[in-house]
């Protein structure tokens, strides 16, 4: 299929679009203007950054002489972990050491659970996370404020608390970067089903996270939604918001409910609907000069303002050549129109275009014709 | 300067006498350092190539078409520092154009911003020299819809790919392995592939204009 589709979309896109108007002077003087007050903008927040760094450097430098004088017994840890259920494990170093009812953690420490374990972390300000899996395997790249973690096995559950200002949450699983605008999602690493080219499987119980990829942009996954969203295998089992609602830490995993799904009409509803093509014989004959006719008599009406003249056209169209390639154009001009003279008709255009293209571009014309 | 603009595919407007050349990091340097000239010729050398990326996307008379050219000049110039000439200026910034038109449909979407406000001059009115041009412009319509609908990165790459780019510019660019850029490329081509197919109105446009599905 490579290059005879190739090259039917590349004319598609590149070869028939109407020239566009040439810059007048002043759009050309206007955006000349903007790069320079870019670049001027960027040498100065550059220059900022530099002077911010040198006395941030210092800071550390004070804070770190500071704290290597304070005893460290009055030192508070701000992550703890503790087993649930079976055995679970902290490695530091090559010392693993099993977890008790408090065990401290800290930067590079990783958390196993065993057989059948379950572990759970409770960071400072509340933040929850419960390890689960034969062998789940949780990194703790750094704590709170720059709270950063790694998943490389199992499945990790989490409950953030609102962020302080200065306050992140981040976890990783391979290239794939969670980060949290004050949620509670499920994050699992499976694997043997890798889906979009990632192992990671993201579901959102409560709030929005966002996730990158790479250097990639950040696609935000709210409420009920999965990610990667074109992969059809949600996770298996997806925390509640009540999960995490008993006491902190108190997370028994008999009296939780277990596998506890949202309903289904929560989880967005996958983007790409199949029409189903309809069979040979039910098809129109196709006279694709008789649409083209049809449609450019059409769209000629309505710039000329008959709109009884293009509505009839188009409906010609649309009896005539119900299966054209331009049907769908045809239903988004004539809702269009209608919306111009008749909002009942208009209404009914509408519905009657979702029915057709319950998918299609005009999609949002016509939803927004019938809230209307 | 002549051979970068004429790399770029453009004239020079602004410079009638000949000039030290600069080379393209050279000018990038000029124009971090706020110099209005170089960021003029920076200005006519680019445009050209970033108003072609904004017609395949968008249509010819969009009535964001300045304010998307004038959005993607000033993410070129945040970006600069990270140009290291290891592509052509031109790619680079004909990437970062794509991704901006790209987040703005998609930002579109979101907001429900599509009821054409009566400014908005629709590709399919415009006029036609034959039934065979409105017909491809009624799947370039369909083809900007789906590429739309498509997971983003994938949906670039192929663009950027139609757009003439190597793998390996779109590799660089977008900072993944030039394996990864050939994986999004054939994912990209694959899923528009699938979403036209699906489309029982083009089977016959296809027939028509040749190519598949």
């Amino acid at each position: 299929m490579t290059e005879g589709f190739d090259r039917s979309i590349r004319e598609a896109l590149f070869e028939t679009a109407p020239p566009s108007f040439a810059p007048s002077p002043q759009e050309r003087e206007r955006t000349i203007a903007a790069i320079v007050a870019a670049a001027n903008r960027e040498r100065h927040r550059r220059r900022w950054i530099a002077t911010a760094a040198i006395f941030a450097a210092a800071a550390i430098v004070v804070g770190v002489f500071l704290s290597l004088k304070r005893s460290p017994a009055t030192s508070t840890p701000n992550t703890i972990a503790r087993s649930l259920h079976g055995d679970s494990f902290r490695v530091r170093g090559d010392e693993r050491t099993r977890l008790a009812q408090a065990t401290e953690l800290s930067a590079s420490d990783t958390v196993v659970t065993g057989a059948d374990g379950e572990a759970a972390l409770e960071l400072t300000q509340g933040t929850r996370l419960r390890l689960r899996g034969r062998e789940a395997r949780l990194v703790m790249i750094s704590p709170a404020p720059d709270m950063s973690f790694e998943l490389t096995a199992g499945t990790v559950a989490v409950d953030v608390r609102p962020l302080l200002a200065g306050e992140r949450f981040v976890l990783r699983v391979d290239d794939v970067e969670v980060e949290v605008h004050g949620t509670s999602f499920e994050v699992e690493r499976d694997e043997l089903a890798p889906c979009e080219g990632v192992f990671a499987r993201l579901r959102v119980v409560e709030g929005v996270v966002g996730v990158r990829r790479g250097n990639g942009d950040e696609v935000l996954v709210r409420r009920g939604e999965h990610w990667p969203t074109a992969c059809d295998a949600p996770i298996a089992s997806a925390p509640t918001a009540s999960s995490f609602a008993p006491q902190p830490l108190a997370l028994d995993s008999s009296s939780e409910p277990r596998g506890a799904l949202p309903p289904p009409t929560a989880v967005a509803a996958p983007r790409l609907i199949k029409p189903t093509p309809p069979p040979p014989s039910s098809r129109a004959p196709s006279d694709l000069t008789a649409q083209n006719d049809l449609f450019e008599r059409a769209t000629t009406r309505r710039q000329e303002g008959d709109t009884t003249g293009a509505l009839t056209a188009f409906d010609e169209l649309l009896a005539r050549f119900p299966n054209s390639h331009l049907a769908q154009s045809a239903r988004v001009e004539r809702m269009r129109l209608l919306k111009t003279v008749n909002r009942d008709q208009a209404r009914a255009a509408a519905r009657d275009y979702l029915q057709h293209h319950p998918n299609g571009f005009g999609r949002a014309d016509a939803e927004l014709i019938l809230k209307d | 300067m002549t051979a970068f603009l004429r790399r770029l595919g453009a004239e020079d407007r602004t410079s009638p006498t000949p000039e030290p050349r600069p080379t393209e990091l050279e000018l990038v340097a000029r124009v971090r350092a706020g110099d209005a000239g170089a960021a003029a010729l920076l200005y006519d050398g680019l445009r050209p190539r970033m108003e072609v990326i904004l017609r395949a996307l968008l249509g010819g008379h969009h009535p964001e078409h300045s304010d998307l050219i004038q959005q993607a000049f000033v993410e070129i110039i945040r970006s600069l520092p990270t140009f290291r000439g290891e592509c052509a200026l031109s790619t680079w910034a004909t990437t970062i154009t794509a991704r901006i038109v790209f987040r703005y449909l998609r930002k579109r979407v979101r907001e429900r911003e599509v009821i054409r406000s009566g400014e908005e001059i629709d590709d399919l009115d415009a006029p036609v020299s034959s039934g065979r041009t409105l017909m491809v412009r009624n799947l370039a319509r369909r083809v900007r819809f789906h590429l739309d609908q498509m997971p983003a990165q994938r949906a670039e790459a192929y663009f950027l790919h139609l757009s003439g780019f190597a793998a390996r510019d779109i590799a660089i660019s977008e900072s993944i392995s030039e394996a990864a850029a050939h994986a999004r490329i054939e994912r990209g081509r694959r899923d528009l592939h699938a979403r036209l197919s699906a489309d029982p109105e083009l089977a016959d446009v296809f027939s028509e204009i040749g190519g598949e599905p």
